[in-house]
């Protein structure tokens, strides 16, 4: 395995016209944890949905293990069993338990038995503190108990990445800290992450890189204190004064 | 011996004809609608009457195995046209028009159309008949004769029916055939009937325009059979039945509860009428059943396939030749469907009919539990078929595992009320003779002149099949709510 997990080159996203992502190039380490920020509308959660083609890039490359994922060649659900994806709204899916939740895809993509499955789902259940809710339904649970179960949904999986889609952004204020410090967790255990998200203190203090991004372009990557304390684009400037 | 010989030559003709030669007697199939007594009726769930009694005696002669199948009226010139039956007879009037799609033999009897009023009405003749509102049974030649010399009928499916709207003071008079006319003043005392008859006609069987050899052979017969006195024999034994049967069934009026406990005797247990019933629902049930299952098939593929479409732009082809059936079942009433399937596609088909209308109706179902199906299923988040494909999962299975258990608990409510009205739209089934629950009702009619207590039968059994099945679903949508 090599050492980069992707690599992009050039991404674009065109949506009628309307370039979401205009030559986005950037690298993603192993173990790194990326996170994306940048003013709405800046392209950075299509830059990420590109990155397990839930989007179709219109042009560029993208390289995932050392392979073009866009020449057509790739199995897609191998390749997206080896991805994983966090969303804004959990989707979980509401006609299964939690623990079908996350046996589901081990088991339909046969990478686990039934029994292997629970067993995994089990202990990811236990880590996050919700093993007694395991034969409850997604509707019984909170907003941040949904997302800590999206996230070992995916976790399940075994999978090289995962990415986050703004995690935390539907979530009651009280329950941000819960999903974040499950997030820092995954981090410091080396886990290789890329996550959108309007949380700058959070990103501040976990990310390995930050990538900033404006009007479908990467205008500023690197260490995320020299980009929020030597700002050298007016609206990077502009951007972190809002937030901050 | 040239005549032995034409004999076994038609029999070995015949006997290819249908396909199943060999020792068994060739099958002659007699096409009526009975509900039109005396000339044919239902008693003791036999078709009975002049007519049946004439062909059979003709089939017997001729060495025929006979069968009997019953219709509406206005399908049986159809039938023998396109060749579901092989004869028709059904108190047929000879006229210009039905010569033009079929072959009549020689008439065995003159009837007349008569006029049946209210006894208190103030109609004299038929000159007085021109602003007045006039019944006939549809297809008729009352029907065909009012509509051309006097006004347009209010046409009713059957004669009783038409008598019950006089009754009722809907109508100001009924034309009707003299025999059922006689049959129905007797019946109810509070009508008459005109002496003047409307017009005079006369009946023969209808054999369809390429088989010669049969209007020969049944002509023949019937020569024989009015030389013989047995013609004018049969049909009078029939009428004195009639009568007789009229005179018993009149109504003594007394007092409500009686007249309905009299009536509710009358329409349900003599002759075990209820019979009617008990099988007709039997069969309304059957074919209600079969095409839910099997609508719920089609209209499953054809939501898929119209879904997968829309969201994937994948299945094109597949996806066009859907919506040509969704528009085309969508876009033509059900009984139209049925009636095409029947005599168009089936034509030429011998096939059991009640199996033609479980493939009619699931056919017409499945149109449009595809359209609940596949709102059910553009009605599920984006997100669920995103967080599938996410996780390496195919759109198979993300489709069968995630977003169908949902969408199908979405539409249960519309799916339920879909099988509601498939249950009821069932109630066409008598269009192609098949004898459904209010087809058994019309029978029961056509047999006691009795309007209100046979609908009310057949309705009240409507009501509690659908009540029962609403509470079903109602407890089946409850405890899939319980996961929530």
């Amino acid at each position: 395995m090599s050492d980069i997990v992707f690599d992009i080159r050039d991404l674009v996203k065109d949506f009628d016209g309307l370039k979401a992502v205009n030559g986005a190039s950037t690298t993603i380490k192993r173990g790194e944890a990326v996170f994306i920020v940048g003013p709405s509308g800046s392209g950075k959660s299509t830059f990420l949905r590109c990155l397990i083609l839930l989007e179709t890039p219109d042009d560029g490359d993208i390289i995932f293990d050392g392979k073009s994922i866009l020449d057509g060649r790739i199995k897609l659900n191998k390749f997206r069993q080896k991805v994983g994806m966090v969303f804004q709204h959990f989707n979980l899916f509401p006609n299964l338990t939690i623990r079908e939740n996350i046996t589901l895809a081990p088991v339909k993509t046969r990478q686990m038995t039934l029994t292997q499955a629970r067993e995994k789902a089990d202990a990811l259940l236990k880590r996050i503190g919700l093993y007694e809710k395991r034969h409850a339904y997604p509707a019984q649970l909170s907003g941040g108990q949904k997302q800590r179960v999206a996230i070992v949904r995916a976790l399940a999986m075994n999978p090289e990445v995962l990415l986050f889609d703004e995690p935390t952004s539907a979530l009651d204020p009280e329950m941000v800290g819960e999903v974040l410090s499950l997030m820092k967790e995954l981090a410091s255990e080396g886990m290789t992450m890329v996550v959108v998200t309007h949380e700058i203190g959070f990103a501040a203090e976990v990310a390995d890189r930050l990538i900033f991004m404006d009007h479908g372009k990467i205008v500023a990557e690197g260490p995320v204190k020299a980009i929020m304390e030597n700002p050298d684009n007016e609206r990077i400037k502009e951007f972190f004064s809002k937030v901050l | 011996m040239l005549k032995k010989l034409c004999t076994l030559l038609l029999l070995l003709s015949m006997a290819l004809l249908t396909g199943c030669g060999k020792e068994e007697r060739p099958k002659l199939i007699m096409v009526t609608n009975a509900e039109f007594p005396p000339y044919e009726y239902i008693h003791h769930s036999e078709i009975d009457g002049i007519d049946p009694a004439i062909i059979r005696r003709i089939a017997e002669k001729l060495g025929y195995d006979l069968e009997i199948h019953n219709m509406n009226f206005d399908s049986v010139i159809a039938a023998v046209q396109t060749g579901k039956g092989d004869i028709a007879a059904s108190g047929i009037t000879v006229t210009e028009d039905r010569k033009k799609k079929v072959n009549f033999t020689l008439p065995y009897v003159i009837s007349e159309q008569v006029i049946i009023v209210s006894k208190t009405s103030a109609i004299t003749g038929k000159d007085d008949l021109k602003k007045l509102r006039i019944g006939v049974q549809h297809g008729t030649t009352g029907d065909t004769y009012v509509a051309a010399n006097i006004r347009e009928p209010e046409r009713y499916a059957n004669g009783a029916l038409a008598v019950a709207a006089l009754k009722a003071g809907k109508l100001d008079a009924v034309v009707i055939d003299r025999e059922p006319g006689e049959v129905y003043v007797t019946r109810h005392s509070d009508l008459k009937l005109m002496n003047e008859p409307l017009t005079s006609e006369e009946y023969a069987f209808a054999i369809n325009k390429r088989n010669q050899l049969l209007l020969k052979q049944v002509n023949e017969q019937l020569k024989a059979m009015k030389e013989s006195g047995e013609l004018s024999r049969i049909i009078q034994h029939y009428r004195a039945t009639a009568n007789a049967e009229a005179i018993k069934n009149q109504a003594v009026h007394n007092g409500f509860f009686s007249k309905f406990k009299e009536s509710f005797q009358l329409n349900f247990i003599k002759n075990k009428r209820y019979m009617y019933l008990l099988e007709g629902f039997g069969i309304t049930l059957y074919i209600s059943f079969f095409a839910v299952i099997f609508g719920v098939i089609i209209g499953f593929m054809v939501a898929v396939i119209r879904a997968t479409n829309i969201m994937t732009g994948k299945l094109k082809i597949l996806d066009r030749l859907c919506r040509v059936y969704l528009t085309v079942i969508r876009g033509t009433p059900v009984v139209v469907q049925l009636l095409i399937i029947y005599f168009v596609i089936f034509g030429s088909v011998d096939i059991d009919k009640v199996l033609v209308a479980v493939i009619a109706f699931s056919i017409n179902s499945g149109a449009y539990v595809a359209e609940i199906i596949r709102g059910g299923i553009m009605s599920i988040d984006r997100g669920q078929m995103e967080a599938g494909r996410s996780l390496g999962l195919s759109y198979n299975q993300t489709m069968w595992e995630v977003i169908l258990p949902q969408a199908l608990k979405n539409v249960l409510p519309a799916l339920g009320n879909e099988f509601i009205v498939l249950l009821k739209e069932t109630s066409i089934a008598g269009y192609i003779a098949l004898q459904d629950l209010t087809k058994a009702g019309d029978i029961i009619r056509s047999q006691t002149y009795d309007a209100f207590m046979p609908l009310m039968a057949v309705a009240l059994i409507y009501l509690a099949v659908v009540m029962l099945l609403s509470w079903m679903l109602n407890r089946l949508e409850r405890r899939l709510k319980k996961n929530e």
